[in-house]
């Protein structure tokens, strides 16, 4: 199957090549192995040397493309540098060196009074292409945003989908209280970072306890929607907020009692939550209209006697939902179908449990893609991420070693997660991809960092 | 036959008046059917289960019905009928949380920041109770009697609001965390309901495990921090010892 989808590939390439000679139109097969790219050492041309800040800059495009999954960073060759400098890309197409280190694509950043112009170059076929002008601001961390857009663009342009390096991630941050004479020993707050953890910056600024965060999805010309629970009025309750309301969230559903771990459908038309508004920690689900707000009452969607539901998450189609329940006394994850509001009495739905190898799992995160679910499984006396494939039915262990690791969420991309460790020495948020499987540290510092949500 | 009229709207004057008397209007007297129908099915039930306690019928909804749903629930007899068939169930009978949290103006009540750590005479009262590991369940006398000091105290002073705060140790999962703190505080409410305190004047708080009370490592520490501790707010005026 992969030998006949390369060489589609290739009859493609080879007779559409010659036409689209500066278009890059290639959209290479997703399940193909990861494609060797080169990047170019930044340099800026007027200067015409190397400044600390463009090692900066392309420390950045680098880690991007390499954390891609889909695209591996070649190191650095002395010889290749010194080439590029002197010739062009046209002249050095068929350099065998590219073949030996099985380079297929060249990226070059031309930087020229402060405008960045990426180009993206296939070894293989000679062609390239001018992707988009950039302005650099000339402070760092405005500019690695730069960096991740051209990470982007190339993704997009080499695979036909959405990069993830732009992409932000929320997570709440425990500190130690600073009033010496408040009840609460500490304080928990929500923040926000870029997909490598640059750029943190806290969200809410309550003097309450603020945990659990979650997106609404992405509207066009609206500053992204986040929701997270807040303890502000004693019992925790679902508040939303937006990143560009700076702490000023609002209680979002109206339901009695606690409300926990909030999640959205990704048409955003459902919020599923935990709430103990009927005595037990039970499964709810509340419509959500896109422009009025709320529909309806809430649902009780789930419940169990003698037992505690918890972690909800919904499938891309929003018509499931993965949650857990200890209602077979240890914690698993099941699946059952949303509830609707065509009747007022609701049937206790069919749960399906999904999660059969190990004792305890928790904390499921369905894949936007609907063909997976990570979770957290205690394996071995550690907590460990695992993803449940739906195609094969299988549970396959994603992370080792020490440290127990829990909540894990996914990109957009469906092939990252990322996850926070939850030990007294470590509560930090990592990211891993399922082809690499190298879980990378984004988060460091004080503060217990935790609950992240792409 | 005219006799038999003369009994037979007699009748149903009685059964009319009887039924009128007590309902404000007729969705709280179907309110009172729904609940009156939980009861009967309640009580059947009860006779095979293992825990006295729970044949006891304390909790004001199970006697007046909910004032108002204000979520769809699932059907309770299916609820019901699970835990008849596979439980000995050692919950005590569901008291929905009957009320947001204390507003200041609309109901009098005081707000989250109102309440304290009970101090003084009260803290010998308001104990900190534990729970076994994974478990919702207050299993030890000296719990229990913790419960019973608390409820005879809020019987006394009906001014008391309590908010009970719902912790785990630190082997568990966070997120599990968070729902097993909402458990083991609404155990200790309803507990306290059946024990004849007013459910209207007690509120729970879970954080799972997010604020350990000992960060210690080790299973004394475990046993400190599986807790509901008790926060309240009273007026001094109206204390009854």
């Amino acid at each position: 199957m992969f030998k006949l989808t390369s060489l589609i590939s290739f009859i493609y390439l080879f007779t559409f090549s010659n036409s689209f000679a500066e278009e890059l139109v290639v959209h290479l097969n997703v399940s193909q192995p990861q494609v060797n790219v080169y990047i170019e050492e930044l340099i800026n041309i007027k200067e015409g040397k190397k400044q600390e800040y463009l090692q900066a800059l392309e420390d950045v495009l680098r880690f991007d493309i390499d954390n891609s999954a889909r695209m591996k960073v070649c190191a650095k060759h002395l010889q290749i540098e010194t080439l590029l400098k002197t010739k062009s890309f046209k002249e050095l197409q068929s350099h065998l060196l590219w073949k030996e280190l099985q380079v297929k694509y060249l990226i070059q950043i031309h930087i020229e009074n402060k405008i960045c112009t990426p180009t993206l170059c296939s070894i293989d076929y000679g062609y390239q292409k001018e992707l988009k002008k950039f302005e650099l601001e000339g402070s760092l961390l405005k500019d690695r945003k730069i960096m991740h857009q051209i990470a982007d663009l190339v993704h997009k342009t080499l695979f036909n989908l959405d990069g993830i390096a732009s992409s932000e991630i929320l997570y709440a941050m425990q500190t130690k209280a600073n009033k010496e004479n408040q009840e609460l020993k500490y304080n928990s707050q929500i923040w926000v970072c870029d997909y490598d953890g640059y750029n943190a910056r806290a969200l809410t600024q309550e003097e309450s306890y603020c945990i659990t965060p979650c997106f609404g999805p992405n509207k066009k010309g609206h500053s992204r929607e986040f929701f997270y629970v807040c303890y502000d009025r004693g019992p925790s309750k679902i508040y939303i907020s937006s990143l560009n309301d700076f702490g000023e969230g609002k209680p979002f559903i109206k339901l009695r009692g606690n409300q926990l771990l909030p999640t959205l459908s990704k048409d955003r038309s459902k919020i599923a939550f935990i709430s103990d508004a009927s005595g037990r920690a039970d499964l709810f689900i509340q419509a959500i209209h896109p422009e009025k707000g709320l529909l309806g009452k809430p649902i009780q969607a789930y419940s169990f006697p003698s037992s505690v539901q918890a972690s909800p998450s919904f499938s891309p189609d929003g018509k499931k939902i993965a949650f857990v329940s200890d209602k077979e006394k240890s914690p698993k994850i099941y699946v059952i179908e949303t509830p609707s509001y065509s009747s007022s009495k609701k049937h206790l739905p069919e749960a399906l449990c999904i999660s059969k190898k190990n004792k305890e799992n928790i904390c499921p995160s369905w894949s936007p893609d609907g063909k997976k679910i990570a979770y957290s499984s205690m394996t071995e006396g550690v907590r460990q991420i695992w993803v449940y494939d739906f195609e094969n039915k299988e549970e396959k262990q994603l992370t080792f070693g020490k440290f127990h690791k829990e909540n894990p969420c996914w990109a957009p991309s469906s092939l990252h997660i990322v996850f926070n460790t939850a030990d007294t020495d470590s509560s930090d948020i990592y990211l891993i991809n399922l082809i690499d499987k190298v879980p990378i540290k984004i988060t460091s510092g004080p503060g217990k960092k935790h609950y992240p949500a792409w | 036959m005219r006799h038999f009229l003369v009994k037979y709207f007699s009748l149903m004057v009685g059964m009319s008046m009887l039924f009128s008397s007590c309902s404000h209007s007729s969705g709280s007297a179907w309110e009172d059917t729904k609940t009156l129908g939980r009861y009967i099915q309640r009580g059947s039930k009860l006779l095979f289960k293992k825990n006295p306690d729970s044949k006891l019928l304390h909790a004001r909804d199970e006697l007046t019905g909910p004032i108002e749903e204000d979520f769809i629930p699932l059907n309770q007899q299916e609820l019901l009928a699970i835990d008849a068939s596979n439980f000995s169930s050692e919950e005590p009978s569901l008291e929905k949380v009957s009320l947001e949290t204390p507003l200041a103006e609309e109901t009098k009540a005081p707000t989250i920041d109102s309440f304290k750590k009970p101090s003084n005479s009260l803290a010998s009262i308001f104990k900190t109770v534990h729970f076994n590991t994974d478990d919702y369940v207050l299993r030890d006398n000296t719990s229990l009697s913790v419960i019973d000091s608390i409820s005879n105290y809020m019987k006394k002073n009906k001014e008391i609001y309590v908010f009970i705060l719902g912790h785990c140790d630190e082997r568990g999962s966070e997120a599990y965390n968070l729902s097993l703190g909402t458990k083991r505080a609404s155990y200790v409410r309803n507990l306290l309901v059946k024990k004849g305190a007013d459910s209207a004047h007690i509120f729970t708080i879970s954080f799972g495990k997010e604020i350990p009370v000992d960060a210690s490592h080790n299973k004394e520490a475990w046993a400190k921090n599986r807790r509901a501790e008790f926060k309240i707010y009273e007026k001094s005026s109206t204390i009854i010892k």
